[in-house]
């Protein structure tokens, strides 16, 4: 369901950076962090309604009920590759959130990278096995 | 295991088909991977690894190297 995870990156994403543009990102720590916790529910919430209205919604397009079937080698050589990309991404954003810092930008950005870090790793390894299911 | 390689061939198409239209789902159920898997194997898109190799030649009852065949690379290929 790695269509799901994207579109609520997409839609918490652009939520939270509609509200950042709008005056959002100004505010104590404990406010932002508070609103970043809100964000990291809904996306987990989204992903699981949406998961399983994906799930109904294959079933009924297959017209026989959705099976999980055991990983294979295939699913770990697709998992492998994703989670490496995932990591490396998320490596160096969090590796460049510290250069603003850093530079003495507002200790508030911190508590974004803190957020953007993993969910942009977790996008890369979601692109990533869209990707490699298709190529491999 | 890996991504397919343009030189690694296989004839598993033939050999479902010598073996009364056995289904990609049937094959992939004996073999013990996904379809997916198998379909990914069939177009050349992806090459298993030895074990599942030796388990699809084992379900047609063949040698390993009537089901896939390699060329090797040619001088330009580095």
């Amino acid at each position: 369901m790695a269509w799901v995870q994207l579109l609520g990156v997409a839609l918490v994403g652009g939520w939270l950076g509609w509200d950042a543009l709008n005056g959002g990102a100004v505010g104590s720590t404990a406010e932002i962090a508070q609103k970043l916790l809100w964000a990291v529910g809904a996306m987990v919430g989204f992903n699981i309604v949406g998961a399983i209205i994906g799930t109904i919604l294959v079933s009924i397009a297959q017209r026989e009920e959705l099976k999980d079937e055991s990983a294979d080698e295939r699913d770990h050589a697709v998992a492998a590759r994703s989670l490496r990309n995932s990591g490396i991404a998320t490596s160096i954003v969090a590796a460049l959130a510290l250069i603003p810092l850093a530079l003495g930008v507002d200790a508030n950005l911190a508590i974004y990278a803190l957020f953007v870090a993993p969910v942009i790793g977790g996008t890369i390894n979601a692109a990533s096995e869209l990707y490699y299911y298709r190529t491999m | 295991m890996g991504k397919g390689q343009a030189n690694v061939s296989n004839t598993i198409r033939t050999l479902r088909f010598h073996a009364g239209e056995m289904t990609q789902a049937a094959l992939a159920e004996q073999v013990g991977v996904t379809r997916q898997t198998i379909v990914a194997i069939e177009q050349g898109r992806y090459s298993p690894s030895l074990e599942v190799a030796f388990r699809i030649a084992h379900v047609f009852g063949v040698p390993l190297d009537e089901v896939f065949q390699w060329t090797p690379p040619g001088p330009d290929a580095g």
